[in-house]
């Protein structure tokens, strides 16, 4: 039902050891194995050739296991794993797609990263809050992975985490290519300063909060007891402190392990700091786990079925930045509406063109200048907007991913709109506005092409200094003279530090405005986003006619404007 | 890629002759803000001169030179390191008032043409950002530069509008523009729905091979 972008090739990477001392990917799930598993479903969207690479000691298990479906090589060390991922990603021609052979998720969650195109090489990733070494920290700024986590690599604030899946758009492969090869020769020639440190830390973090855990509540349940009898939904402090070592061996030991030798967070590390782009794909409200032990598989296999994919996929078809009006008066309805479309076969492109006719079409009746085409104009108006919502969800809902229909969506978006202000302009001198009107309309156009680019050329810049910020040496292991990438932008050479308080004054303002939530949907209508912009002209036309129209886009849109531009001064700044 | 916001600024051939010429010991916000600046005050001034929407007189034309002069400075000029992004937008502002308000002061039809040639040439604008932002090129720098960039938009307006032939160079500019940058950018996305179509096509035939 997805397209596909080509053939892929996709490598898994089968270094946990489960508790049973057997690779965790071959721990049962259903009727399969979890790589069994996640080959089918590679297999499934669109990649020709698997490559499994395991520890040497694995290699018979595997093979079997995966039968002719995927090759299966044996490394010894982390060197050689890179080395093997070089060699892969040198004879691919495509995407490379490199993940853990114990991932367990859904269908969806590799489709939606297979065909989402703002993904050309990125990651998969959750802002959700995940504990433990198997899933790698990251930050993430924009929809970028500006630094992530490896065993040897921190990251100062994180505010996602790295779900085992990694993409490589055929542009990069070369580049990564590169980055598994200097890594190889790093970890071949025993590892950089500082980096055995900060793996040691690590896993000391880790145990230590997992011993705290556990060890804290038999403590507290003997403190406890010596004074009451413990309650029946506490745990029992014999078992607590009887597997102490499972629980050790499980939460820490393990993934440590897993961790030490593992060259997808690595790999990460050298692309981002080699400045490519990676972006970040959302589990959004799907499952993921990787198990390591078969009572884990078990449980974490149970709860994934439980959850209502296509459900989560339509909710999550909704963008979450939408404006205030598209929110609670379009999205609310409009997502069933992308749904049925969805199943009626129809294409976002089709409901894209629909919404363009019916917005010309709005425009027409809006000439008229006559109160009943003005009130016809008003309502195909809101139709057309209610389309163009869908289109977005559709293609979201569907996978329908294309470069042309995000494209059309925009341009069309744009047209729709200025068409209707010249349908306005001439309904006014119809019904004796003068020819004035066409003023108020040209105004009106270029206002709120201004205020668009604002947006566009903000963006732009904050997306040059994202990119220079994140380059550096993967040896380090810290992200160094990199905190946060605003004080990077430009060497501060002219700017003074009066400025830079006024601006960081500003944004603490901003930030401490929006902790409730009607502050923040108040922030979202103040700029006058599409969705009210429409929701404006129809009812102004309709009500009072074009002159009164014009006057409140240009009231309004010009309060928005130096609400937007002040606000983004100060950020530049801060 | 050559910077974002250089593509943003949409400047012709004269603009890039400055562009050449520098760089400038000068701020390009702070001149591009001066030009829109000075552009606001001459077309002002000649408002509340004469009456109602008042003469393209010399007060006009001033503010308009010293618009497209310190612009095409701003191309050569060294960049502010954070506020940057405020040049396109304030270029944008100035080239759709100075077209609006000489239509304005022109008369009936070149108040409706006027409309007609800012949304045209707000589709190359739009076409330059969606252009970089999905296809990872700009439009073609032959049609950029045949349609003058923005200094020579404004220049072939102004002196039209002094001459007094504004409404016949706004259809003009407007068939020319428009044929130009909407056939160009066509092109271009036929060529990409093409080969998207080729892509999802190849997909196709590897599962028919699998089942």
């Amino acid at each position: 039902m997805t397209a596909h972008t080509a053939s892929l090739t996709a490598i898994c990477l089968a270094l946990a050891e489960s508790d049973a001392q057997g690779p965790a990917c071959l721990l049962p799930v259903g009727d399969q194995t979890l790589l069994t598993r996640l080959v089918d479903q590679f297999r499934r969207h669109g990649v020709s050739r698997v490559v499994v690479v395991t520890r040497p000691q694995w290699v018979e298990s595997c093979a079997n296991a995966v039968g002719d479906s995927a090759q299966v090589e044996g490394h010894p060390d982390l060197s050689g794993m890179l080395a093997a991922i070089a060699d892969v990603a040198d004879g691919t021609a495509s995407d490379l797609l490199i993940a853990h052979a114990d991932v367990l998720t859904h269908d969806g969650v590799l489709a939606g990263m297979l065909a989402d195109p703002r993904v050309r090489s990125g990651v998969l990733s959750t802002s959700k809050v995940m504990h433990g070494l198997l899933a790698p920290r990251l930050r993430i700024s924009r929809g970028r992975v500006v630094a992530s986590e490896s065993a040897y690599h921190s990251v100062d604030s994180h505010n996602g985490y790295l779900l085992g899946i990694c993409k490589i758009g055929r542009a990069d492969v070369g580049e990564a290519a590169a980055a598994a090869r200097e890594l190889a020769g790093l970890s071949a020639a025993g590892l950089p300063d500082r980096w055995g440190d900060e793996f040691a830390g690590k896993v000391a973090d880790r145990g230590a909060t997992v011993l705290a855990d556990r060890a804290g509540l038999a403590v507290l349940a003997d403190q406890i007891e010596s004074v009451h009898p413990l309650p029946d939904q506490f745990p029992d402090p014999i078992a607590l402190r009887a597997d102490l070592a499972a629980d050790y061996q499980l939460r820490v030991a393990l993934p440590a392990e897993a961790l030490r030798d593992d060259p997808l967070p690595l790999l990460v590390v050298g692309l981002i700091r080699r400045d490519v782009m990676m972006t970040s794909a959302y589990l959004r409200e799907l499952f993921w786990d990787r198990p390591l032990s078969e009572r884990g598989a078990a449980e974490a296999y149970h709860e994934m079925v439980g959850v209502d994919e296509d459900r989560v996929l339509l909710d999550s078809a909704v963008k979450a930045t939408d404006g205030f009006f598209t929110t609670f008066f379009v999205s609310t309805y409009s997502r069933y509406i992308a749904r049925w479309a969805a199943h009626r076969g129809l294409t976002p492109n089709q409901v894209t063109s629909v919404s363009m006719l019916l917005g010309v079409l709005a425009a027409f009746a809006f000439a008229t200048g006559r109160t009943a085409g003005m009130i016809a104009g008003a309502i195909l108006l809101q139709i057309a907007f209610t389309a163009d919502c869908i289109d977005g969800q559709l293609a979201r809902y569907t996978r329908q991913f294309s470069k042309l229909g995000a494209w059309l969506d925009s341009v069309f978006d744009r047209g729709k709109e200025y068409v209707v202000y010249a349908g306005l302009a001439y309904g006014g001198v119809v019904t004796g506005d003068g020819p004035g009107i066409w003023m108020l309309a040209a105004s009106a156009l270029a206002l709120q092409t201004f205020r668009h680019y604002i947006d566009f050329s903000y963006a732009a810049q904050q997306h040059q200094a994202l990119a220079a910020s994140v380059r550096g040496s993967v040896k380090t292991p810290d992200e160094g003279e990199i905190t946060t990438w605003e004080t990077k932008v430009g060497d501060a050479a002219t700017s003074t530090s009066v400025l830079q308080r006024i601006g960081r004054s500003g944004v603490r303002t901003s930030v401490a405005f929006e902790r409730q939530p009607w502050r923040k949907w108040a922030k979202r209508i103040i700029v006058l986003p599409i969705g009210e912009r429409f929701a404006l002209i129809s009812l102004t036309a309709a009500i009072w006619g074009p002159r009164s129209t014009f006057t409140w886009l240009l009231v309004w849109g010009a309060v928005a404007a130096t609400y937007t531009a002040t606000g983004r001064v100060l950020r530049s700044f801060a | 890629m050559t910077d974002l916001l250089t593509h943003y600024r949409d400047d012709g051939p004269l603009a890039r002759l400055f562009m050449q010429a520098g760089p400038l010991r000068v701020q390009a916000l702070a001149v591009t803000f001066a030009g829109v600046v000075a552009v606001a005050i001459g077309l002002a001034v000649d408002g509340v001169t004469f009456e109602g929407a008042g003469r393209t007189g010399p007060a006009s034309l001033l503010g308009i030179a010293g618009f497209v002069l310190l612009g095409m400075v701003g191309a050569a000029a060294r960049r502010h390191p954070r506020i940057q992004w405020l040049v396109p937008p304030l270029l944008r502002a100035g080239e759709y008032v100075i077209v609006a308000t000489l239509a304005w002061r022109a008369g009936t039809p070149e108040m409706w043409l006027a409309y007609l040639l800012l949304a045209v040439v707000a589709f190359h604008h739009y076409d330059i950002v969606y252009r970089l932002r999905h296809q990872r090129t700009a439009p073609s720098h032959l049609v950029t530069q045949l349609c003058g960039g923005w200094e020579v938009r404004v220049i072939v307006i102004t002196v039209a509008a002094v001459a007094g032939v504004l409404a016949a160079v706004l259809i003009a500019l407007a068939a020319w523009c428009g044929a130009l940058f909407v056939s160009e950018s066509m092109r271009s996305w036929l060529v990409l729905a093409l080969d998207e179509t080729r892509r999802a096509h190849v997909g196709s035939e590897i599962e028919e091979e699998e089942v």
